[in-house]
């Protein structure tokens, strides 16, 4: 499944990069992306090219923090890290995520039988 | 609150972010392929396949500047940081194509602030369309001065003005506040200030009620009489009588001694003229009107050309063949001026084309060496007008410095210009740059950014992936159609070159046949100076006045170094003139058919002094000249026109103004003069002795064996001795006089010379470069020419063959331009066709033989190519 380019979308990878943040601490935005990938497990492939430019974003609005650094196999790479406000922001979104989806179920199960 | 503070920081560190995001991903594509790489790929492999899962880099960045607030904008600040830091590192060629283009700019707007100073900007009076200046004509002559009476029957009997105002202007001298001073004085009707529009800002102007003789005076002149605010009341002496000062007028800024505005305005008195006062008396007033509103100049000729046929069928011996002029003022003050300018003008438009074809050139030039970097962002992905914007920008930053520079040449320009040539072109006071000009400079920096930027831009984003990356493996130049284009280009900078040098040759030519002109008199040598002798001091009854002008010749004939002295009321060159008519003893004539001639009144030797040579018969003895005054002299074209067929010498004449009666006899012939400039023929003329009138005012005329300009201080201390009072005004050697009225011609001539010069430099430029250019790109099929065994000398001539097939079109172009074009200046030439053979023929000569020296030195450049290294690399 290939990933199209909607406001949606652009809310659900920002989701993806603060859960990823938070359950596996500071990591490179290459790395970002691979473990959400893995974590989909397959199921999704991500717009490289969205990836890094939204990664600024959540950086310009102050959700992560990202610092220069040096990777395992000696890489010049960028090490994004959760900050507290995107800590909150993690909390938010999940709770209007399954708000969310709570309501779609419901809708969802309209179509079937009674 | 902090996320907006560092959205707005990060506004500013748009680039800094952009490097980021780049370094991310080519960290990015590091992983990847470093993945792809353990994944069992070839290197190669895994990085293709690193940047095909990854997309185009370009197109992230863009997508991503899309999302940045003010997107667009912004893109012009970093294209504009780039194009500065990429033309500072090219600075050679930044700098000669922002100095081509601020010389072009830079001369069009120097022209531009002039033109508009003098013809646009509107003239100091309210409502100055309204006005008006009326003048008689007869054939031959336009706008000439007219009678007081006929003055008054125009304003009786005229529907056609809000007020008509007569005005004469004379130098008077003034006493009173120190030493005594020669002004410009306008004797005025009441109603001339109304007319004009403006009042005195102290005082006010005449009451006709009251008695006494009042003057108003000038800003300039209050100040020079000691700025004193009690002035109003107090008397001066004007010709020994006194006046009462009454007003002072308001700065005013423009001089014109046709309207009247001078030193000071004395009232005339024409407003109480006697009811029985007679036609056809003196024809020396000027009247100047002000239009009804809505009334046009058309209107106001018809009614006046009613009124004038009237008095035509009335005195008929006055007014037969006497037309009406109305000129709206506008052009009575700066018409003169507009065929020169209008020229200039266009001068300065041809070097701002040849400027941009210049800056085209070298733009293009470069453009050529940008090819590959533009292919390979374009195959990058790059959007193309991305590119092409960012050559604007360039463009656009290069136009704009040249248009400052171009601004700042032309402030400087025009403040050595004002102190040069302030005298000679009407309302230079007034020319400033103002926004208007500004303005202009703007634009022209935008357009020829246009201009100049479009064809590289277009052709460089233009050029496709395959013929940028061949010809960057050729390492040679454009295709065909660029070459074309810049062949163009510099046939088109010859042929406007050309047309420049055309106008230039032509006006030296006129210079050379102005030189020749034998003006009638000798003007080496000869001092002169205006003198003014006071009427009631010296009255001419009781011959108080005679025996001071016998005295003042003596004495100044018995300085060292003086061979002659004489004086004579009307000069030559002075702008002031007047006619008589001639009435031959036995040959009556219909009254108003006599024959028009200038006359003048002379005191001692003045026809030797001015070195007017006689023909026939003799000049006067001193009891002819002083005691009982009588003969006159007659000029050539006077002796053939009066008396054909007979030998003037022994006749009697007289003239319709004679101040005594009895006839006078000519005594005999004198060459002719041009008496009022070097271009007009000379007119009939006659000379009397002096005292046959009281005029005080007249112009002396020393001859010396040496310098003129030397003898003033003795001519001063000379007339000093004699009487301290008596003003000496503009003392000064006639040839400087004489080259004083072609001032207006030589200004016109340097300033065009002067840009044909500096686009000859542009073309020769354009030329070499252009070639050197070629020759560059060339290289390697030269060296290989070379290798192959050809001789210097072919070439040589294969290279500069081409040069000069451009040169040679040019050249033809612009001999057919120049046909078209000289035709604007006829005005200006004297004596020399437009289409004259021998200018075009010189200008034609100095292009070919510089361009053909532009052409060879490339052309040596690359004779001298080493065939083993061109071919190595």
């Amino acid at each position: 499944m290939t990933v199209t380019k909607s406001d949606v979308w652009r809310g659900t990878l920002a989701l993806m990069i603060l859960r990823t943040l938070d359950t596996l601490g500071p990591l490179h935005g290459y790395g970002i992306g691979r473990r959400i990938e893995q974590t989909s497990e397959g199921l999704l492939r991500i717009n490289q090219g969205t990836l890094y430019p939204q990664l600024m974003k959540l950086e310009e609005d102050g959700y992560i923090r990202g610092a220069w650094g040096v990777s395992e196999n000696g890489q010049r790479a960028k090490f994004y890290r959760l900050t507290r406000s995107g800590h909150r922001q993690l909390r938010r979104i999940t709770k209007e995520w399954e708000q969310a989806s709570l309501i779609l179920d419901k809708f969802r199960a309209l179509g079937e039988a009674p | 609150m902090t996320r907006l503070v560092r959205r707005l920081i990060n506004v500013f560190r748009r680039g800094q972010l952009e490097r980021e995001l780049d370094a991310e991903l080519q960290s990015h594509l590091q992983f990847e392929t470093e993945r792809n790489l353990r994944a069992g790929m070839p290197p190669r492999e895994a990085r293709r396949r690193a940047h095909v899962r990854l997309g185009s880099v370009e197109q992230i960045k863009e997508h991503w500047r899309d999302t940045r607030p003010l997107g667009r904008w912004l893109d012009f600040t970093s294209d504009f940081a780039w194009a500065v830091r990429r033309l500072w590192k090219h600075r050679a060629l930044t700098v000669t194509v922002v100095t081509t283009l601020a010389l072009g700019i830079g001369s069009t707007v120097l022209m531009f602030s002039i033109v508009n100073g003098v013809l646009l900007q509107p003239l100091p009076f309210p409502v100055a369309s309204e006005l008006v200046s009326l003048g008689e004509s007869s054939p031959g002559w336009r706008d000439n001065p007219v009678a007081s009476y006929t003055y008054r029957v125009w304003r009786e009997h005229s529907e056609s003005f809000e007020s008509l105002a007569v005005m004469h202007r004379t130098e008077r001298s003034i006493e009173g506040r120190g030493e005594p001073l020669i002004v410009d004085a306008a004797h005025v009707s009441a109603n001339y200030f109304d007319t004009i529009g403006i009042r005195p800002a102290l005082g006010g102007t005449f009451d006709t009620a009251a008695s006494g003789r009042p003057v108003v005076l000038s800003h300039h002149l209050w100040t020079r009489l000691g700025a004193d605010p009690g002035i109003l009341g107090t008397t001066l002496r004007i010709v020994d009588r006194p006046h009462v000062v009454v007003g002072v007028m308001p700065p005013i800024t423009m001089s014109g001694p046709f309207i009247g505005l001078g030193d000071c305005w004395i009232w005339s008195g024409t407003d109480r003229v006697p009811e029985d006062y007679r036609p056809g008396s003196y024809r020396g007033r000027t009247v100047i009107g002000r239009l009804k509103p809505g009334v046009s100049v058309e209107q106001a000729r018809a009614d006046l050309a009613t009124i004038q046929r009237q008095l035509e069928a009335e005195y008929p011996q006055f007014y037969a063949n006497v037309g009406v002029t109305v000129t709206p003022l506008r052009e009575v003050v700066v018409g003169r001026a507009r065929p020169a300018l209008a020229m200039l003008f266009a001068a300065a438009a041809l070097l701002l084309l040849i400027a941009c074809a210049n800056v085209a050139n070298l733009l293009l030039a470069r453009s050529v060496e940008r090819q590959h970097e533009v292919g390979i962002r374009l195959s990058l992905g790059a959007r193309p007008w991305h590119i092409v914007r960012q050559l604007l920008v360039e463009s656009l930053v290069l136009s704009l410095a040249g248009g400052v520079g171009g601004v700042l040449a032309a402030m400087a320009g025009s403040r050595v210009l004002a102190g040069t040539i302030g005298s000679t072109v009407p309302r230079m006071e007034s020319v400033s740059m103002d926004a208007g000009v500004l303005l202009f400079s703007v634009g022209l920096a935008v357009v020829t950014a246009a201009v100049c930027g479009t064809a590289p831009a277009l052709t460089a984003a233009r050029g496709d992936l395959q013929t940028a990356t061949r010809d960057a493996a050729r390492g040679s130049s454009s295709g065909p159609g660029r070459q074309r284009v810049r062949q163009v280009l510099v046939s088109a900078e010859v042929a406007l070159t050309l047309v420049l040098l055309v106008g230039s040759a032509l006006l030296i030519r006129s210079f050379m046949r102005l030189a020749d002109v034998d003006l009638g008199f000798r003007a080496g040598h000869v001092l002169t100076a205006e003198l003014r002798i006071l009427d009631l001091k010296y009255p001419v009854e009781g011959g108080a006045r005679d025996a001071l002008l016998r005295r003042l010749s003596a004495r100044l004939q018995a300085l060292p170094e003086v061979t002659s002295v004489g004086a004579s009321y009307y000069f030559p060159f002075s702008a002031r003139e007047n006619t008589q008519h001639v009435i031959v003893e036995g040959r009556p004539v219909p009254s108003g058919q006599e024959p028009t001639v200038q006359y003048t009144g002379v005191i001692g030797d003045f026809l030797p002094a001015m070195g007017i040579p006689l023909v026939r018969g003799r000049l006067w003895t001193a009891e002819e000249m002083w005691t009982r005054p009588g003969g006159v002299v007659v000029s050539e074209s006077l002796a053939r026109m009066v008396w054909p067929n007979d030998d003037p010498i022994g006749k009697r004449v007289t003239h319709d103004r004679a101040p005594r009666p009895g006839w006078a006899t000519v005594i005999g012939v004198v060459g002719d003069v041009r008496q009022r400039s070097v271009e007009q023929p000379p007119l009939p003329q006659w000379y009397f002795p002096y005292s046959n009138y009281s005029w005080p005012l007249m112009t002396l005329a020393i001859r010396t064996t040496g310098d003129p300009a030397a003898l003033v201080p003795a001519v001063r201390q000379a007339v000093r001795e004699i009487d301290p009072d008596l003003p000496l005004h503009r003392l000064m050697p006639l040839e400087d006089v004489i080259a004083g009225t072609l001032a207006g011609r030589r200004l016109a001539f340097a300033l065009l010379a002067g840009f044909a010069a500096v686009s000859l430099v542009l073309a020769v430029v354009g030329v070499y470069a252009a070639l050197a250019h070629a020759v560059q790109q060339q290289a390697k099929e030269i060296a290989i020419r070379a290798a192959l065994g050809a001789s210097v000398g072919t070439i040589v001539s294969r290279v500069m063959r081409n040069g000069l097939i451009a040169v040679g079109i040019g050249c033809v172009a612009g001999v057919a331009l120049s046909v078209v074009g000289t035709r604007v200046m006829r005005e200006l030439l004297f004596e020399v066709s437009a289409t004259d053979a021998v200018s075009f023929g010189a200008a034609v000569f100095v292009l070919v033989v510089v361009a053909t020296g532009a052409c060879y030195l490339p052309a040596r450049r690359a004779a001298a190519i080493d065939p083993a290294s061109s071919l190595q690399t």
